[in-house]
């Protein structure tokens, strides 16, 4: 075939695109406020930067040579692991185990599992509950901070290196809305289920913490950037909203006993089943 | 039935606005029997039947025989006549001023005589008080023959058009054209004074509208209608007002490896390469792949012993490019695509025909793949190469 349409992977120069705020408003959060306030050095200050950086340089140098994948798609999983990752986790460590786990994705040692949610699971299990590393930055290890919902959704928030601010995840989800591969049904599906279930459970299991788990930046976050991981998620429209639905119930439950690991590891879940959605799909559409 | 696409285009491929006539190849070749013998500098004159379907379009000399291709078959032995450029023909009948006074039974017998089965058959089982359809367009991206047909011969097109809404009585008679043919809508409706009761139509610019079956939702109609092509009803022209044989045709020759795409009118059983040589100029320092009917549907041909034939409706010249095709990404595109619901994907994975059932080979899950997968392979049975991971449950 010889005429294509013509934008090679817009989708991923899209998803860049919509990243960056949010990496720019991480490094002010984690970066510029705590060397302000007097938290960090100069250098430490350029932490949000470095992890989803170094993330991106691992993943493009792991697949570079790979010519039946595409390069890009690796290194931005690195740079959406990077930014997810605890402000306070170590570096090389991190980066360490990012390689490792992609060195055996290419070594193909693990085609189960969606490399970007498996990596995410792994290094937030190991770092968060392993590590005992929260994930708080400087700043709000030494002064208490109480933050508002209003707060919350602007992103000053506990959270990863930069993944905190749900408007800005929300202006991603509008701005990849509009490219033509964006899997947008699954988002959305997500988000509407899981704050349906979030009000059911709250409705059978009252808890003063209503607000916070609805306004919760890791989940919102995930839903859009992560869930509608290209490769491992499904392709039929029906097939979109169940996954979006099953993740959404899930993450719902999850959070409860996990609230910072709940979306990847329903997430993670999912993405094992995403051929019994195709094919529940294509059963549905035949009737 | 899903919605139809639009096709993102390269504008820089511009036709040239006027059609090119060749109508004196020096070099003419018609398929024969393998077993036919050939008398060496047998005199043939212009329309005299050589084969059983083989009416020669030029008059010349019989000088010998060459193995062609054509567009279904490959090597197929083939007279070859070099053209006297006299033009003398073997019988020859009075034109008519036009089809008016030419009974539809007449214009029947008339085309099945002259070889053009499919479109007698198409009139005879057309029925009065039928709707009427001249349907103007071209599907396949840069190819234009039934635009350039609609603006070189309106006035004969519209005259006969309307001749045969007499002839069947047909109920409403309608003329539709895509929003971006400009020239033929504004020439239409100057002559829409003349013929009242024709309706023109002006549809989007979608990717396979002009097959039947996409454009018939669009009409509102589902059965008693009659569609006819500009090339149906010039052959109509050719055959009943003009006494000919249809020997020409009309070819697009276009695409992103040449510096003047047009649109040529040629004899039929010229040699593509010579024509090729003779009109067309290929830009300097590239290398060329040359893909015969449409850039979606047709396929990548030598042209080397090409003809040109009745089925031959394009050469698209394009600048080659190693696309190399990656590992599916699961993006659904190729699904969501398909006019005819089938599952490229599912049958990419599995290797099954099934998943292709409906299959009309319009080549838009190929299209829109961002993997740059070839869909066409697998649905031709061939097993793909890329592989995708499949996942298992």
């Amino acid at each position: 075939m010889k005429f294509h349409f013509n934008f090679d992977y817009s989708y991923q120069n899209l998803l860049f695109f919509a990243l960056c705020p949010l990496v720019f408003y991480g490094f002010y959060k984690n970066g510029i406020l705590p060397y302000l306030q007097k938290d960090v050095s100069f250098l430490e200050m350029f932490r949000p930067i470095l992890f989803p950086g170094c993330g991106f340089f691992i993943g493009w140098l792991v697949m570079k040579d790979n010519k039946k994948k595409n390069t890009i798609n690796f290194a931005l999983y690195g740079f959406l692991i990077g930014m997810i990752l605890p402000i306070k986790s170590n570096l090389w460590i991190t980066m360490f185990f990012l390689f490792f786990l992609f060195l055996l994705f290419r070594m193909k040692k693990m085609k189960k599992f969606s490399p970007l949610i498996f990596s995410s699971v792994f290094l937030l299990f190991l770092i968060n509950v392993v590590g005992k590393i929260p994930f708080e930055n400087q700043s709000e290890i030494t002064h208490q901070t109480i933050y508002t919902i209003s707060d919350i959704f602007f992103g000053r928030n506990v959270g990863g290196v930069c993944n905190t601010s749900i408007l800005l995840a929300l202006f991603g989800l509008i701005f990849l809305s509009f490219d033509y591969y964006y899997k947008k049904e699954i988002p959305i599906s997500i988000l509407i289920s899981y704050t349906i279930f979030v009000l059911f459970l709250e409705f059978l299991f009252p808890s003063k913490d209503l607000l916070r788990n609805l306004l919760n930046s890791s989940t919102i976050f995930a839903s859009i950037f992560l869930a509608g991981d290209m490769e491992y998620s499904p392709y039929m429209e029906k097939g979109k909203i169940l996954y979006g639905v099953a993740i959404g119930l899930s993450a719902a439950f999850w959070n409860r006993i996990t609230f910072s690991l709940g979306i990847y590891i329903a997430i993670c879940f999912a993405s094992l089943f995403i051929d019994f959605f195709d094919n529940f799909a294509i059963q549905l559409e035949k009737k | 039935m899903k919605k139809l696409v639009t096709l993102k285009k390269d504008y820089s491929i511009k036709l040239y606005s006027q059609m090119t006539k060749d109508k004196a190849p020096k070099y003419i070749y018609l398929p024969m029997d393998e077993k036919a013998k050939i008398k060496s500098d047998f005199l043939i004159k212009k329309e005299q039947r050589i084969t059983n379907q083989g009416i020669s379009p030029v008059s010349g000399r019989l000088i010998g025989s060459k193995y062609c291709d054509t567009v279904t078959k490959k090597n197929i032995k083939c007279f070859v006549i070099l053209n006297d450029y006299k033009e003398t023909y073997q019988k020859r009948r009075a034109a008519l001023k036009n089809i008016t006074s030419v009974s539809l039974e007449k214009i029947i017998t008339e085309l099945k005589q002259h070889n053009c089965i499919s479109l007698s058959e198409k009139l005879k089982h057309s029925k009065k008080g039928c709707t009427l359809i001249l349907n103007g367009m071209d599907d396949e991206p840069y190819v234009a023959n039934e635009i350039f047909l609609s603006k070189e011969y309106y006035f004969e097109i519209l005259e006969t058009f309307d001749a045969l809404r007499e002839k069947l009585n047909a109920s409403s008679t309608k003329v539709v054209m895509k929003c971006n043919d400009r020239e033929n809508i504004e020439n239409f409706e100057n002559q829409m004074g003349t013929y009242l009761e024709m309706e023109l139509l002006v549809l989007p610019d979608y990717y396979l509208i002009a097959e039947e079956q996409f454009l018939l939702p669009y009409l509102n109609l589902e059965d008693n209608y009659l569609i006819l092509k500009p090339s149906e009803i010039k052959t109509m022209v050719t055959v009943v007002q003009k006494k000919h044989y249809p020997t020409e045709v009309v070819i697009t020759i276009s695409g992103n490896g040449i510096e003047n795409p047009q649109i040529i009118e040629t004899k039929i059983g010229a040699s593509v390469k010579d024509l090729i040589q003779q009109y067309i100029k290929i830009k300097k320092n590239i290398d060329v792949i040359y893909c015969i009917n449409g850039l979606l549907v047709g396929e990548e041909m030598d042209i080397s012993n090409l003809i040109v034939t009745n089925d031959l409706q394009s050469i698209m010249i394009m600048k080659k490019e190693i696309l190399e095709s990656k590992e599916c990404i699961r993006c659904g595109k190729c699904v969501s695509i398909c006019p005819m619901n089938c599952n490229p994907k599912k049958g990419f994975d599995t290797n099954k025909q099934k998943y292709f059932s409906n299959c009309i080979h319009c080549g838009l899950c190929s299209y829109i793949c961002p993997s740059k997968i070839d869909f066409k392979k697998i649905i031709s049975g061939e097993k793909n190469e890329t592989k995708v991971h499949e996942i298992p449950f």
